[in-house]
């Protein structure tokens, strides 16, 4: 028979409740802190940037990076929503119209180049014989399926979208059989075997699982897009932010991370996308 | 001890008016009435759970109005026992001291001596689910009586019991508010159950009282036609006459005489002229016999004497006969209700 | 044809009673079977479903990659955070969500349904937006306010905590209004009656009735929040080894393409749920609430 009085037993869950609260204060972070460096990364771009902020935080003791990762629009969202001393000191997006809005915004002011996206044709590698595709308008083959980005969504969507209309392969956007909402989704969708074939990044072409199960066709004269790092305005943590922008855009061991990762670091002959 | 004056009260479409009640200490009352009258309602506003939008509510002499059911003291049953079926019966019947915050002990003793004079005690350690309908008013009772309240109110009490054993139980009632003092308030939709228990008999009718009285008043001189058609206190006699319109009376069915058809009515006897539609048993030394009399829209229930021996009645269904009976012996009922009246 | 006797007895059956089968006995009722055959199959698609999903995963997986991925130093954080923030939203829920769902359930009062209605918003709105409206509201002077004088959740841990509980909680008082809603609320009265202040009467009677709803309540509030993910996105961040859950670490594998992580991370999220779930069903019934 229980003995205690039920309000004992509601005082005691509340301590509980208190106690994990407290636990959980525990894990918080001192964003006012002048050594830490709070950056958002557009999750595509994870991998190189992690392996340079290990080493950029290597040579300064003290120093944290805080990353914080997501598409690059709701980074954006996320930058302007954010009340002024939550925002993050560096911004990394996976397409550089949006690092210009946030200019235009006044929310950052610098704007550096890290690398290039470059569109290319990807299908399921042990399919490609079968398929024999070998340019852009071979996607508009009967039968084929595609599975393309959504033209007003990631920017490989917009590019593709404009370069087969470019080259009168509209039919091929209106019969696409997927769109999808991010360059990973195109990629896996393709994999698994739901589409034939996409086009995606190269440097998305060459990641993890996609790098063993996709093989690339180029397209040749395709428009380019840059991925840029931004340092956010006003903030107090400038000459941090500075040195870090410099450290991941500049130098030999940036160039080794992205070309590990897959990116394209050379600037591309062909004119960027507009 | 529990006064009620002028209670209004309305939920929804269903109104109480003009209730005016008042119970001595020490009464064993029965709330008398048809299912949906208000009974249940008026036993809620006694002890708080319900208000009432106007009038006065006094127990023991104070008022009680304003006063949280908590701080009334009074015992209730309601009509499904609302045992809490998460505790055992021992819990149960301790709530009332444990919510007072009594010892241990203490609470022990007074469960004991309460289950020990309701017969329950094997029934502590259970839980409630499983009991019978018998042991579970009894748990909810023990409950109540727990805490020696001065008045206890039963709603409903043997409506869910067995019929035969409900008059014992209304007998076992009454033994134990004679025993333990209290004043009692048992709502009932049965007169025959519970006449023999009574001291203060109220009929509620649609929201109103229609008569508040002893068992003798309330079945001799019911006041209206509902109560006397409630108690079944008699032949309900429904007649025009030319100044009050329509009327009712009550004829008791030993004041009637009944003869055969065409025989000599006696002087100064009202006689009315009908059909034996049934002859029955009356219990006791009677025959209970069912006339269809011209004019009035129900039988007319004559007790015929019978004798000891076992001689047919003197009386066929489908025989003609005369309904004889003095009329200062009728009993007005007021006005007549219904539209079947003639 | 007539249905064959419910129990023929061996050594009587007439000549047109077909024969039993050798060594079995006739079917206790061909219809009844039928039946709960009918209704086992149906519900169990569900069943089916998911066992489907399940057993796909794990054939697609390189088991090879999973202690790897899973002892890592991020994820381990991550598989900390999700319990310590989901039990703590829990916690909250229940706090928050008794009174929430008693008032619901016993009171009347004006604009009843509208408040009732509201309650379900964030059910309804798509995570990602609960996630906006929470930095968003941290923006006003309001949240301002709270920032600096009480508590900073954006892009902290905390702020995990009121993401899922913003989503979680509805669910929660969801449930617990229906497990009021099924208690006789004549129960409390008649405590009242025998001297229990409306307050002993709640914990006393009405409360210790509610306990297998309550804990229901709990494990369906526990779900939603440890799976909770896009208003963590917006408004709680996914920093790692700071504010990454296990729903978070599953999306950045997914990012960088690489799925047989996600896929090891997913195992593990289930097997952590089933664990917790599997724990809360057999002792809940045993929790003093």
């Amino acid at each position: 028979m229980n003995r205690r009085p039920a309000i004992a037993r509601m005082i005691g869950h509340m301590a509980l409740t208190a106690g994990l609260l407290i636990g959980l204060a525990g894990c918080k972070d001192d964003k006012a802190d002048a050594n830490r460096l709070s950056v958002f990364c557009a999750a595509g771009i994870r991998l190189p940037i992690d392996q340079l902020k290990e080493e950029f935080i290597a040579d300064r003791p003290g120093v944290t990076v805080a990353m914080q990762f997501g598409g690059s629009g709701e980074l954006l969202s996320q930058l302007e929503l954010t009340p002024a001393d939550d925002r993050p000191d560096v911004y990394i997006a996976g397409e550089e119209s949006y690092a210009q809005d946030a200019q235009a915004k006044g929310l950052v002011d610098r704007i550096e180049t890290l690398a290039y996206f470059v569109p290319v044709i990807a299908v399921a590698r042990d399919r490609a014989s079968e398929l024999n595709i070998r340019t852009l308008a071979d996607l508009a083959r009967p039968g084929l399926k595609v599975a393309l980005g959504e033209p007003r969504g990631p920017a490989v969507g917009k590019v593709s979208d404009r370069m087969l209309r470019a080259a009168s392969l509209a039919a091929v956007c209106e019969n696409a059989v997927a769109h999808g909402s991010t360059v990973q989704e195109m990629a896996r969708t393709v994999m698994l075997g739901h589409a034939d074939a996409t086009i995606i990044w190269d440097a998305t072409a060459r990641q993890g699982d996609f790098a063993k199960t996709l093989t690339t066709i180029a397209i040749p004269g395709a428009p380019t897009v840059r991925i840029v790092i931004c340092r956010v305005s006003d903030t107090p943590r400038a000459e941090l932010a500075d040195a870090f922008i410099d450290y991941v855009r500049t130098g030999d061991s940036s160039r080794a991370a992205f070309t590990k990762y897959g990116f394209t670091v050379a600037a591309p002959t062909t004119a960027p996308a507009p | 001890m529990i006064e009620l004056c002028d209670i209004q009260a309305s939920f929804g479409q269903f109104r109480l008016r003009d209730i005016n009640l008042r119970v001595q200490p020490g009464q064993y009352c029965v709330l008398l009435g048809p299912p949906g009258s208000g009974k249940t309602s008026i036993v809620e506003m006694i002890c708080g759970l319900r208000a009432a939008e106007g009038g006065t509510i006094r127990l023991g002499g104070r008022r009680a109005d304003g006063l949280d059911p908590a701080d009334r003291h009074v015992g209730y049953v309601p009509q499904d026992y609302a045992l809490f079926t998460s505790m055992s019966v021992w819990r149960n019947i301790a709530f009332g001291l444990r919510v007072r915050r009594l010892s241990r002990a203490q609470c022990e003793q007074r469960v004991e001596q309460v289950a020990s004079r309701l017969g329950i005690e094997p029934l502590l350690g259970r839980t409630c689910a499983g009991l019978s309908g018998g042991e579970r008013q009894r748990v909810a009772l023990a409950r109540a009586l727990v805490l020696e309240p001065q008045v206890l109110l039963l709603d409903e009490p043997v409506s869910a019991l067995d019929e035969s054993t409900r008059q014992r139980v209304c007998l076992e009632l009454r033994a134990l508010h004679d025993s333990l003092g209290m004043t009692t308030v048992h709502v009932s939709h049965n007169f025959e159950e519970t006449h023999s228990v009574a001291d203060l008999i109220a009929v509620l009718n649609d929201g109103r009282l229609a008569q508040v009285g002893s068992v003798d008043d309330v079945f001799r001189r019911p006041a209206d036609e509902f109560v006397a058609r409630f108690v079944r206190a008699g032949n309900v006699l429904r007649r025009v006459s030319g100044a009050e319109g329509l009327t009712a009376a009550l004829l008791r069915p030993q004041d009637a005489t009944l003869l055969v058809e065409g025989s000599a009515v006696p002087p100064g006897r009202a006689a009315l002229a009908g059909q034996v539609v049934a002859v029955q048993d009356g219990g006791g030394l009677q025959w209970m016999v069912r006339v269809a009399v011209a004019d009035q829209p129900d039988t007319v229930a004559v007790a015929v004497p019978r004798p000891i021996d076992d001689a047919p009645p003197p009386f066929r269904a489908g025989q003609r006969v005369i309904v004889t009976f003095d009329p200062a012996r009728l009993h007005s009922l007021g006005p007549g209700d219904g539209p079947d009246a003639m | 044809m007539s249905l064959p006797p419910a129990r023929p007895s061996p050594d009587v059956s007439p000549a047109d009673w077909p024969a039993p089968p050798p060594g079995g006995r006739v079917a206790v009722s061909l219809r009844g079977r039928l039946f709960v055959g009918w209704m086992i199959a149906l519900g169990g698609i569900y069943l089916a479903i998911v066992v489907a999903l399940l057993v796909g995963g794990l054939t697609y997986m390189d088991f090879s990659r999973f202690w790897e991925t899973v002892s890592s130093p991020d994820i381990l954080f991550a598989m900390r955070l999700s319990l310590l923030s989901s039990l703590t939203t829990v916690a909250l829920a229940l706090v928050i969500g008794i009174p929430a769902g008693y008032v619901l359930s016993r009171y009347r009062f004006p604009g009843k349904l509208i408040i009732d209605t509201l309650l379900d918003i964030p059910i309804v709105l798509p995570p990602l937006v609960v996630g906006v409206l929470l930095l968003i509201f941290f923006h006003t002077a309001a949240g301002r306010w709270i920032k600096a004088n009480v508590n900073d959740p954006v892009f902290q841990p905390e702020g995990v905590v009121l993401a899922q509980f913003v989503v979680a909680c509805a669910f929660g008082i969801r449930m617990i209004k229906a497990t009021f809603d099924q208690i006789d609320p004549r129960l409390e009265s008649v405590a009242r009656t025998l001297g229990a202040t409306r307050s002993q009467a709640f914990f006393r009677v009405t409360l210790p009735m509610a306990r297998s709803g309550v804990l229901a309540a709990a494990v369906v509030t526990w779900a939603r929040a440890i799976g909770e993910f896009g208003p963590i996105l917006i408004f709680g961040g996914t920093m790692r080894g700071h504010t990454e859950v296990l729903p978070t670490s599953i999306w950045l594998e997914l990012q960088v393409g690489d799925i047989q992580a996600a896929l090891a991370v997913t195992l593990l999220m289930i097997l952590l749920a089933m664990t917790t779930l599997l724990l809360f069903k057999r002792f809940g019934g045993q929790i003093r609430l």
